[in-house]
This record gives C-alpha cells, sequence and structure tokens, in this order.
C-alpha cells in the first residue's frame, strides 16, 4: 500500500475523495477503474488488509480484562464510543477517540456520535446488514407530505443496486415481498429449527409480517470477481469487528480499496484531516481542499477537478459548513439553507425476548452474521397505524442459552461446574428499527466558538424523536410480545426505551437531494445544485429515512453518481 | 508469539497512545504511580501478579469461594485457572468505585461471619463449613442480606466468567470452534455434547 500514498503534491487530480468508508471506497474504485487519476483523502491512520487486524484470532483469555474494555481508558477517550454495541476491547482501535472530537448539544437533548476514523471507517465496523429500499421508501415523503420527495424512484437505483451487490456479495434469499426488493444475491445463511417454526407461526397468525432471512453483505458462494480479490467465504467466527481476513464481509479493505488500487490510478492521503473545501468565486467550482494533517497539524491543500464528499453524513455536512465564501457565507452549496437541517436516524427503541420451550435435542454449528427479519408491514399510509406515520423493521434470532446467562444460579461444585458446561434453554430476542420523520428542526450546525484541535469549528446538535417514533416503538413493543406469546413461547418480556438518536449509527440527512434548488443541497445525481463539481453521496444525500439498514442504498446511490460524474466529464459536460 | 510479549506489546501501545492523549509527562507519572503500571496487569506469569483492588486476605477468602463454585475435577477449577487473580484485576478495572465496594464489603463480611462463627477466618475454614456459610449466604439466611446475596452472585458471575473465558474454561470445557468454517442452521445437541465457547465476543 505504501506505493499509494501521497502526502504533499501539487499535482491536479481528476477527482478528490473525501472519506475512505464505504461511500468513498465505492467512489475511489469507480474512478479510478474509469481511469481517473483519484486521490482518496482519509483524515485517520492507514488500516492495511489482514496486516493491521490486530486483534483477530485472539481468545480472551489473551486479553487481560477478557475482551472488557478497560474503566480508565474508555472514560478518558471513549465514553461515548463505547456505548456502540461493538465497542470492547478487540474493537476499540476502531473507533474515534472522544477527546479529539468533541460535539455539542442542545440542552435537553443528546446524540451519540460514533466515529471510526481510520483507512475503511466504519465499513470495518458495520453490521452488514443490506436491504433494498422500496418503492414506497422513495414516495412516501410526497404521499403523506414529510420533508421534501426524493428526486429518484426505485426504478432509477434499481440497475445501481443490482451492480453494487455483484461486486459486494449479498447473502439472502429471494423473498418475493414489495416492501422489500429482492437482491441479487449468494445463498441466504440457514435459519434454525425454532426459527423455522416461528416463522410457520406468524405467516398463519400475522400474515402481513412474514420473516425472512436477514440478508447481508457475507460471501456464502463468492463469485470469481470475488475470488480475484482475495476474498473468500464467510466462517461464521463472529470476530468482524476486528476485521476479516478472509474478506468474507464486505469493507473497503476487502473489496472496493483493492479494486481501485490494481488499476494504478489509486493515490491515497492518509491522515489529512480535510478543513474545508476551496470555492473559487470567479469559475464558481470547487478547485481543491485544505487539509490539516492529523499528527502534526501542519496544513496542505490538495487539488482536484471533481470533489467527492464521502467523509459520513455528519462529518461531509461538517466540512460543507465550514466552507464559506462571499458566494456562500453560510456553507459551501448551501444556497437553500436547508444545509444541516433534517438529521435522522433510525430508531431501536423497542425490543422483547422469550424462552423457546423445548427443542433440547438441538442445536447449530457456527455464529451467523446476521439473524431473523420481519419487514415493515406499515408501508403505505393506507397501512399506517392510527397513532403513528410509516413503520417498522423486526430483527432478531433464535440461539441457545450458555455459562452466560447461568451464572448466578444457585449452586457449588462439581455439579455447577458440569451445567455450566450445558447448552441453555433455546431463547429469542427481537428488537424494532423504526422510520424518523424528517423534520426541520432536527439539525446540526457549527458551534458559534469552539473548535476542534485541528482548527475546525465543532457541530452543535439539536435532534430528538417527535410523538411519531415514541408511538411507534410503543406499538413495536406490544406487537412483538404478541408474535411471541401467539408462538407459545415463555417468560415474554418486552419494552420501550428513550435512547436518544445516534446509536443506530444510521444517520442521514442534512444534506438532501431534490429537484427544487431552493429546498435541497444535491439533486438527484447527488450532485450540488449550486456547483456542478461537488457530489456527496453518503448519508447526508438522504430525504427520509426509510426502514432498512441505509449502507447498500450508500453503495448504489455513490456508483450512479460516480457514474453520472464520469459520462459528464466524458461528454464534455463537466 | 506468547502471550507474555503480547502484554509487554499491549502495554507499550497502550503507554504509547496514552502519550499522544495526556501528554508524555502525564502518561509517566500514570506509569510510576498505581494508574497505567497496573492496566496490564493480570499476567499469565504469577510471577509478576501484583494485587490490585483486594487485599491479601480477601484475596484469599475470594480464593475459597472461588474453589468451591468451581472446583478442579477431571477438569482444572477455578483455583487452577487463578480465577481469583483475574477478578481482583477484573474488580480494578472494568468496575466502577460503588461496585468495587460491594465486592470488598461483602468478602470482609464472609470472613466477619467466619470468624464469629469458628473463630478463624473464612480461608482457614473447613470445606464443609465454608460451603454451608456459602449456602446460606446465597439463600439468604441469617446473618446475611439480600443486598449481601445480591454481593455474593456479582463475585460468584465474575468468577463464572473468569473461569470460561479462561484458556482451559474455552478450550477444555466447553465446545471451542474458533473457525467454524460456515453457519448449520440445524446439528443433533448430542453431537455436539456441551455447550460452544463462542458467541459474540467469544
Amino acid at each position: 500500500m505504501q506505493e499509494n500514498i501521497v502526502q504533499s503534491t501539487d499535482d491536479e487530480f481528476d477527482v478528490l475523495i473525501v472519506g475512505s468508508g464505504v461511500t468513498g471506497g465505492w467512489a475511489a474504485k469507480e474512478f479510478c477503474e474509469a481511469g481517473f487519476k483519484t486521490l482518496l483523502i482519509e483524515r485517520g491512520r492507514l488500516v492495511e488488509h489482514r496486516k493491521d487486524y490486530t486483534t483477530e484470532g485472539k481468545g480472551p483469555w489473551e486479553y487481560p480484562t477478557r475482551t472488557v474494555a478497560e474503566n480508565l481508558l474508555v472514560d478518558q477517550t471513549q465514553a461515548i464510543q463505547k456505548q456502540c454495541y461493538a465497542f470492547n476491547d478487540t474493537s476499540k482501535h476502531f473507533f474515534g477517540n472522544d477527546r479529539d472530537l468533541p460535539y455539542s448539544t442542545e440542552p435537553g437533548t443528546s446524540f451519540s456520535w460514533i466515529r471510526a476514523n481510520q483507512l475503511g471507517g466504519k465499513s470495518l465496523l458495520w453490521a452488514r446488514q443490506t436491504f433494498r429500499f422500496s418503492e414506497y421508501d422513495f414516495t412516501a415523503n410526497a404521499k403523506d407530505n414529510q420533508g421534501i420527495d426524493w428526486p429518484i424512484r426505485y426504478q432509477d437505483l434499481a440497475p445501481w443496486y443490482d451492480y453494487v451487490e455483484t461486486f459486494a456479495g449479498i447473502s439472502a434469499a429471494q423473498d418475493n415481498l414489495p416492501q422489500l426488493p429482492d437482491s441479487i444475491a449468494q445463498p441466504a445463511f440457514e435459519l434454525t429449527k425454532p426459527e423455522l417454526d416461528f416463522q410457520t407461526s406468524l405467516a398463519e397468525h400475522f400474515p402481513d409480517k412474514p420473516m425472512v432471512v436477514g440478508r447481508c453483505a457475507h460471501l456464502t458462494q463468492p463469485s470469481k470477481i470475488q475470488l480475484e480479490l482475495g476474498r473468500v467465504t464467510c466462517q461464521a467466527r463472529s470476530e468482524c469487528y476486528r476485521g476479516c481476513s478472509f474478506g468474507a464481509y464486505f469493507s473497503t479493505q476487502s473489496a472496493t480499496l483493492p479494486a481501485a488500487a490494481r488499476t494504478g490510478n489509486l493515490h491515497i492521503a492518509p491522515n489529512s484531516v480535510v478543513h474545508s473545501l476551496i470555492y473559487d468565486d470567479a469559475k464558481q467550482r470547487v478547485t481543491g481542499v485544505r487539509v490539516v494533517d492529523n499528527d502534526n497539524l501542519s496544513q496542505r491543500e490538495y487539488r482536484g477537478k471533481i470533489v467527492f464528499l464521502c467523509a459520513s453524513t455528519l462529518g461531509s455536512t461538517q466540512v460543507l459548513l465550514n466552507s464559506t465564501s462571499k458566494r456562500f457565507p453560510n456553507g459551501l452549496a448551501n444556497s437553500s439553507g436547508v444545509l444541516g437541517r433534517y438529521l435522522m436516524d433510525h430508531n431501536y427503541n423497542a425490543w422483547a425476548s422469550a424462552r423457546i420451550p423445548g427443542y433440547e435435542d438441538e442445536y447449530y454449528r457456527g455464529r451467523r452474521p446476521t439473524g431473523i427479519y420481519i419487514p415493515n408491514s406499515h408501508f403505505e399510509p393506507s397501512r399506517y397505524h392510527k397513532d403513528f406515520k410509516r413503520g417498522y423493521a423486526i430483527a432478531g434470532g433464535a440461539t441457545r442459552g450458555s455459562w452466560q446467562g447461568m451464572s448466578q444460579q444457585d449452586g457449588f461444585g462439581a455439579d455447577f461446574k458440569q451445567r455450566l458446561t450445558q447448552a441453555g434453554p433455546w431463547q429469542i430476542w427481537m428488537g424494532a428499527q423504526g422510520e424518523m420523520l424528517p423534520q426541520a428542526d432536527n439539525q446540526v450546525g457549527l458551534h458559534p466558538s469552539k473548535k476542534d484541535k485541528w482548527g475546525i469549528p465543532q457541530l452543535h446538535f439539536n435532534c430528538k424523536w417527535s410523538d411519531n417514533e415514541l408511538s411507534m416503538m410503543q406499538h413495536a413493543a406490544e406487537t412483538m410480545h404478541k408474535m411471541l406469546a401467539t408462538a407459545g413461547f415463555e417468560s415474554i418480556r418486552s419494552q420501550a426505551t428513550t435512547a436518544p438518536p445516534g446509536l443506530a449509527i444510521h444517520e442521514v440527512g442534512t444534506a438532501r437531494m431534490g429537484n427544487d434548488p431552493k429546498q435541497s443541497v444535491l439533486n438527484k445525481y447527488n450532485q450540488a445544485h449550486d456547483v456542478p463539481n461537488l457530489f456527496v453521496t453518503d448519508g447526508a444525500s438522504f430525504c427520509s429515512s426509510g426502514v432498512v439498514n441505509p449502507t447498500l442504498t450508500f453503495m448504489a446511490l455513490t456508483a450512479r453518481a460516480a457514474h453520472y460524474a464520469i459520462d459528464q466529464v466524458k461528454s464534455g459536460r463537466l | 508469539m506468547t502471550t507474555q510479549n503480547n502484554v509487554i506489546l499491549n502495554r507499550r501501545s497502550l503507554l504509547k497512545g496514552l502519550g499522544v492523549v495526556l501528554g508524555a509527562q502525564f502518561a509517566s507519572q500514570l506509569v510510576g504511580g498505581s494508574g497505567l503500571s497496573v492496566a496490564m496487569a493480570f499476567q499469565q506469569d504469577s510471577a509478576l501478579r501484583q494485587l490490585q483492588l483486594l487485599s491479601e486476605r480477601q484475596l484469599k477468602t475470594l480464593a475459597s469461594m472461588a474453589d468451591l463454585i468451581i472446583p478442579q475435577t477431571d477438569t482444572p477449577g477455578a483455583l487452577e485457572t487463578d480465577c481469583h487473580w483475574f477478578v481482583d484485576n477484573q474488580l480494578k478495572h472494568c468496575f466502577d468505585s460503588d461496585e468495587q465496594a460491594v465486592a470488598t464489603v461483602i468478602l470482609n463480611k464472609i470472613d466477619t461471619v467466619a470468624l464469629g462463627q469458628w473463630g478463624k477466618a473464612f480461608y482457614q475454614g473447613e470445606q464443609a463449613g465454608q460451603l454451608a456459610l456459602l449456602t446460606a449466604l446465597e439463600a439468604t439466611e441469617d446473618p446475611f442480606t439480600q443486598a449481601d446475596t445480591k454481593a455474593f452472585k456479582m463475585l460468584k458471575a465474575l468468577v463464572v466468567f473468569g473461569f470460561f473465558t479462561s484458556k482451559v474454561g474455552m478450550t477444555q470445557l466447553l465446545a471451542y470452534d474458533p473457525v467454524p468454517g460456515g453457519f448449520k442452521g440445524s446439528v443433533p445437541y448430542a453431537s455436539v455434547g456441551k455447550a460452544y465457547s463462542g458467541g459474540y465476543p467469544f
């Protein structure tokens, strides 16, 4: 990888890509394959595939605290990051340092901002669940008059879903559901016996809530495209958050980066914190980026003909807000004034669990990287619940308990020891993932005085759930409870909670697409209305959160935007 | 690479990281004092071990407890896998001060009750007497309170955690399967015969 590294250079690149996570990696691959001289700018350190997965394959006994992260370190540097489900001693080095990444929240609100600032970004840490948006998602805003209409429809994105799925490798069944379009897929993971019977129970008693196997970016039958990149079948180890040397799940490192690098067109600028974009008032174009060195805080610039902002939803918006000029005093490409507004996340505030009687002779093998999935049944206005608009999906799974659930049981001695070595009863857990409505008041802006160590104004958050989201979670908890009860399960528990937004790590919006330049930052190709050679292709561009996990749509939008830009350049229009 | 080397390597990178965060001077103070020098102190090498939170007497009480909870059978038990040392280290580094106090208070109470009943320390008692005392504690019998039982369960869970995340616990007592090679949704339980040691993050 060293041969790709750039520090200071006077070269003008064909394209500058800010951020190397899922979207930055995709942009790099597409531009490099089209013959563009590409600079991938990453604020964090290099992480090399395999070589830098330093915790992979280690047993818990090799950690002094057996993979539990240590208090002192966490309190001082990662008190926010540790709220993420994937944070522990084996993964903490892929999370940001809160001390370096300060932000503020409006009194009475809270937002947990999870950061992963290294080459590959959150593509190393994501939960890898991959679902397409449906036509219902793209038309929901128009139908129930929330936010603005998406400028694209399912048919615009469908070929790009095909395109990214073929390369990334998605494990899924063909479910033929209108609210959850099928993917081009490799074989689905298997369900366990109790899950299959629960699926039958749901089909009988909850016909509008069919259960499918979770779809995920894991290889189960790698194609030639994937094998050529050194990617092989998922081993079901469940070590994904440490990095995967099998390349079995999609990450920048496993997939898009090697594809980009083999073209010879890829250049990488690590440790390059983008302060702002350089806008030329006369040309009405962006001409480059201002960078502060991550380590020594020195300043440099990179020049390029096109800029793709792929710095994550809030990262990209922060850069735009901080890129001011005579023409754009309130942030680059912000003539509409909506930049920073309509921030959304998914709402995970409802869960349910139960014990499944029987199946003592049943077990499974391996640690499955996905689970059961029950798509949203409230996917069009005629199916909305009276108490809320939009809806939620349910994800979960059934497994057998172990010593972890029995460690507080009564007992001593050899019998107790023996009991703990046996698999416990089957248990099922389910959680809701609810849509969040786009609201102008849910927003981020630059703090008027506070800056981070690179001299970049901090983000200030003002974001909270509305009654719509709270009602939805109540309904979700009750519905899951009913599903479990109807199936004959025992010891059922369910709860709606009120954790603040952020922790779904599905933050989207704040630089939305739209047909009307007065109401949106980006056009239907993720191109800034105000600045033709500027594109934002990460979650910032979303007009609504939809119900499903957003990453597959990040990929499809990025690939589509990159090909649009490439075509525009080739035809002399950009 | 040996575990010992890993520990040293971890310690180095940890200190390096902290040097950046806190400034080298503060980091070196931590190393010199009671802060970071102990962060990696749960050594596999028992000769290098130092008490973290507990007193020597409390550690002995804990060791006797751990031995009763998970004894040596045809496989090693909690003592052979140094679970008492692990619990001491874990309490210090992964629990807050309130929880630490709960742990030390119940260890002291166990010892005090033993002294009152037998005229000697808990760890010096006969195993039958120790077991009777802990059984009474687990059942919240006089002189123990519900809070005592809860405190004991916290320590018991930590002993169990220490044991089943040790190499012996994971690889000898449970079905250790670090690279399953894929996922099968249904296999007969009898073909495995015991619980998997796996399940994220294990």
